[in-house]
């Protein structure tokens, strides 16, 4: 058969399955991050692929690139609270950092 | 008929009025305390009512000055006014008020001189000017009725000024309530015309009674009614006994109250009303004053208090009045009032002279011989007595001769006789008293040592008393006629067609004033001189003195025990009311004051239940409510676990089942 | 199947066998190795779809940048977080069922929808029009995008700056 829209979008909303079991899973801050990123990896497959075969032009594409430029901002961001949590606790895990406990 | 009044009216009221108010305020730090504006106030006021006099004179006969103001509406409509109406009686009460107002305070200022409380008594002096003024120059009843009573509260405050020492208060006490007896008399007149007649205006009630629409019976009942009132104040039997109590109060008081104005009120309001007495109301009037005129006299000849001897003979006097006011003749019993106000208040104020000189003695026995002493005080007093006693020449013989002549006219016989008896023994016991004090050998020589004349201010109202007792004046102006004549009744009072049912009404002009019989002028001429005779027979040969006595055991004893009047009051009525004031106080204390604690207590429970109320149920409802917010509170922040991974997958949850639900219900529809 | 079926397949194949090695392995470190081979599948992917310069920015970007700044922040982080264990993964009974409530409403979304007319495939490269509607229709977002990044580079160097002890 012939690959069509709905293929990628398939698989663009398995990734975002896997990405959300990552996120809601792990404990480790980053095991979180890599979540997250497969989840926008996720994203950027569907934009690209409605813009290949959604009719939408270019535009899926440029927004895919913006996605990557914030994602990457993001995660350089994300990375850097992770380290000043690890400075002052000297871990990572999460589940360790409650103390916004209500 | 009416006409305007005058503006310089209603400042006869105001005059004293203010400075009564002033003194109140600031009697103590005027220069001499004040005295000077209460005696100028109400020479003022003395020369309004000059000038009153004046302008109504030059009034139509049968014509007044009247004006009046609404003062309140009752809510059905009716209105009261507070007015002034000026006739004949009006003018000439109002100068003998004023005339002897003035001269009396001038008199106190040199009699109460140093006395601690000099600033208070000009106060009640001044406060009863105004009141007595009010009650004159009042256009009806209620205005008079207030001015009545504001005239018992200050004879009640002016008896009892000395109040440290018990007897004079008890003296003030009796006067009122005395006094308050014949009041509620009055009430019940006054409550009587105004249901029949619908208004307390003298002039809708002169009219009214022209045509009662009640019965006669209800209309003597309103004329004895406020004859009552009359009774009280002007010390009638049997109300005459607090008059010589009375005399505990400073001599300036019994002269001016006591003597010359507020026993006289009585007098003026029976004049004032005289249309609305019928003959039966008459007849009491006339023997009551009969009975006091002559009952009096004859106490006041064992009476050896100088002060006493005058009240008894005030009380005579004012008998007198009523005699002539019952006999038909309301113009003799003014005439007197007049002539009686200038004589008697020179006789007080001459024993107030006397009794200064003899440092504050007032017993006969502590006197004689002052002429030689005192000559001035002597000679007004001699001049005054002599008026008193009826001597030809003298105001008195004109007055008492006009009454005595009235009731004559009205074939009272058994009136006339007593009216006779009372002027003989009047000249009798006058000169007793003015031998035993005058003449003869001082009885008590380190007071006659001691004694003189006093300051001028005492002496020029006796000398200008004693002027205006001598009687030409009045003869030679026609006095009685000129004044006593037009009351504002006039109109009515000759017979017309429109008061033909008015008993009251005279057929034809009243005879002229000296048209007597010639054994009635003998008669008049020699009572006065046979009076004095007797008493010069029976006291200047020396053989006798105060407390001799010279009448019948029977006559004595009544005379001594005062009638027996006090000792009826204290037996038969003193009781009663002391049993219904003493269950008056059980039951205020009991039962009222139980009324009260128990309310009390029942406000206190209902405070208790309502602090437990607000307690339990407000608070506890306050509680409750922090309580829910508080669990709910709890209930909720196990959310905030702080755990991130919670929140994410809330977070996540929550998209999922909004997804799913989403499709679910697209699904379905 | 046609060769660009099979590619597809093969790819996506990696892609998801990537990523879910990356979410269930314990150890972090074997973790972000998944995600690079999760990556590469992507940008394959991209390249399948004719996006040819997002696949190379994919590869730049992703597996030259963003992995190898996990991999660091593993490095920096220290043995503490090589060493989380069994204990690592939890919840994952829940994390499954959200993962798969979300798969299957997604899919119900993409079955059910319609009126997607494949599009004509682009051919020649697609670098050129990027790079002009970057500057010209979408000049904005471009700057905007630039500004973040600043943003977020001055972020990230002050909050791990070292404070004076």
């Amino acid at each position: 058969m012939s690959i069509g829209l709905y293929h990628f979008l398939g698989l663009a909303a398995a990734l975002f399955s896997v990405g959300v079991i990552g996120v809601v899973t792990r404990r480790n801050a980053i095991g979180i991050l890599i979540g997250v990123e497969l989840m926008l990896n996720a994203c950027n497959i569907n934009l690209v692929a409605f813009s290949r075969f959604g009719g939408g032009g270019m535009v899926g594409q440029v927004f895919a690139v913006f996605v990557i430029v914030l994602a990457a901002a993001e995660a350089a961001v994300a990375l850097a609270i992770i380290l000043q949590l690890f400075d002052k606790r000297r871990d990572v895990d999460v589940d360790r950092a409650r103390t916004l406990r209500g | 008929m009416e006409q305007a009044l005058p503006a310089y009216v209603p400042w006869i009221i105001f005059l004293p009025a203010i400075a009564g108010l002033i003194q109140q305020f600031m009697g103590k730090k005027l220069p001499r305390q004040g005295d000077i504006l209460v005696i100028g106030a109400m020479a003022g006021s003395l020369a309004l009512s000059v000038a009153m006099l004046f302008g109504w004179m030059a009034l139509e006969p049968g014509q007044f000055f009247h004006a009046k103001m609404t003062w309140f509406t009752l809510p059905n409509g009716t209105e009261f006014y507070l007015g002034i109406m000026v006739d004949g009686l009006t003018a000439a009460l109002s100068i003998v008020v004023t005339l002897v107002a003035t001269l009396v305070f001038l008199f106190s200022s040199a009699y109460m001189k140093g006395d601690a409380n000099y600033e208070r008594f000009f106060f009640w002096l001044s406060f009863f000017g105004v009141a007595m003024l009010i009650l004159t120059l009042a256009d009806n009843l209620l205005m008079l009725f207030i001015g009545w009573e504001l005239v018992g509260l200050c004879s009640y405050k002016l008896i009892g000024f000395w109040s440290q020492d018990l007897a004079n208060a008890e003296a003030a006490k009796k006067a009122f309530i005395t006094t308050r007896i014949g009041d509620v008399g009055m009430m019940v007149g006054i409550l009587i015309l105004y249901n029949v007649t619908g208004s307390l205006q003298f002039d809708a009630i002169y009219a009214a009674a022209a045509n009662w629409e009640g019965s006669t019976g209800l209309l003597t009942m309103a004329g004895i009614g406020i004859f009552l009132g009359a009774v009280g104040k002007s010390a009638q039997f049997p109300l005459q006994v607090w008059l010589p109590d009375a005399m505990a109060g400073p001599t300036p008081v019994s002269a001016l109250i006591h003597a010359a104005t507020m026993v006289a009120a009585g007098v003026y309001l029976a004049a004032r009303m005289f249309p609305i007495f019928t003959p039966d109301a008459l007849g009491y009037i006339a023997a009551t004053g009969a009975v006091t005129a002559f009952g009096a006299a004859i106490i006041a000849v064992v009476q050896t208090d100088i002060k006493k001897v005058l009240a008894y003979s005030t009380i005579s006097q004012l008998g007198y009045m009523m005699i002539g006011v019952g006999c038909g003749a309301p113009w003799a019993g003014m005439f007197h009032l007049v002539t009686h106000a200038f004589f008697k208040a020179c006789l007080f104020l001459g024993s107030g002279s006397v009794i200064y000189a003899m440092h504050h003695a007032q017993d006969l026995k502590d006197m004689g011989g002052l002429r030689k002493k005192m000559p001035i005080t002597f000679a007004t007093f001699l001049v005054a007595t002599f008026a008193l006693a009826g001597l030809p020449f003298m105001s008195g013989f004109y007055s008492k001769d006009a009454i005595l002549y009235a009731a004559l006219g009205d074939h009272s016989y058994w009136i006339f006789g007593f009216g006779f008896a009372a002027a003989f023994l009047t000249a009798f016991y006058m000169t007793r008293m003015v031998w035993l004090c005058f003449f003869g050998e001082p009885r008590n020589q380190e007071k006659y040592d001691h004694a003189k004349e006093s300051p001028w201010q005492m002496t020029l109202p006796l000398v200008v008393l004693a002027v205006l007792s001598i009687g030409v004046i009045y003869n030679q102006t026609h006095f009685a006629d000129t004044f006593f004549r037009t009351p504002a009744y006039q109109e009515q009072f000759a017979k017309t067609d429109s008061n033909e049912n008015a008993y009251w009404a005279a057929d034809a002009e009243p005879p002229a004033h000296h048209d007597h019989e010639t054994w009635f002028t003998m008669l008049a001429w020699t009572l006065g001189p046979a009076g004095i005779g007797l008493g010069l027979l029976l006291y200047a040969r020396g053989k006798r003195n105060e407390k001799s006595r010279v009448m019948p055991q029977a006559m004595q004893s009544y005379a001594e025990n005062l009638a027996y009047m006090d000792d009826l009051y204290l037996g038969a009525v003193v009781p009663g009311f002391d049993r219904t004031a003493e269950s008056a106080r059980w039951t205020d204390e009991n039962i009222v004051d139980g009324l009260v604690n128990v309310t009390g207590r029942g406000g206190l429970l209902v405070g208790d239940i309502s602090g437990d109320f607000d307690q339990v149920v407000v608070d506890g409802a306050v509680t409750l409510s922090a309580d829910v917010a508080q669990g709910a509170g709890a209930v909720v922040s196990t959310a905030q676990t702080g755990r991130i991974r919670n929140y994410l997958a809330g977070a996540i949850g929550a998209t999922a089942v909004v997804i799913v639900g989403v499709i679910f219900a697209l699904w379905i529809l | 199947m046609g060769a660009q079926a099979l590619l597809f397949w093969m790819f996506a194949a990696m892609v998801i066998a990537g990523g879910l090695m990356a979410v269930l392995l314990p150890s972090i470190q074997q973790a972000v190795f998944s995600l690079l081979l999760s990556f590469v599948g992507v940008a394959a992917i991209y390249a399948l779809a004719g996006a040819d310069f997002l696949a190379i920015t994919q590869i730049v970007v992703y597996v030259g940048g963003i992995l190898v700044l996990l991999s660091f922040g593993i490095l920096l982080t220290g043995r503490t977080a090589l060493t989380l264990g069994p204990q690592e993964i939890r919840n994952r009974p829940l994390g499954v069922l959200l993962g798969a409530m979300i798969f299957a409403g997604l899919l119900w979304a993409i079955v059910n929808s319609s009126g997607f007319a494949p599009g004509a495939g682009m051919d020649g490269g697609t670098t050129k029009a990027i790079g002009q509607l970057l500057l010209t229709r979408y000049l904005i977002a471009f700057e905007f995008a630039a500004i973040m990044l600043l943003t977020a580079l001055v972020g990230a160097a002050y909050l791990v700056r070292r404070t004076q002890a």
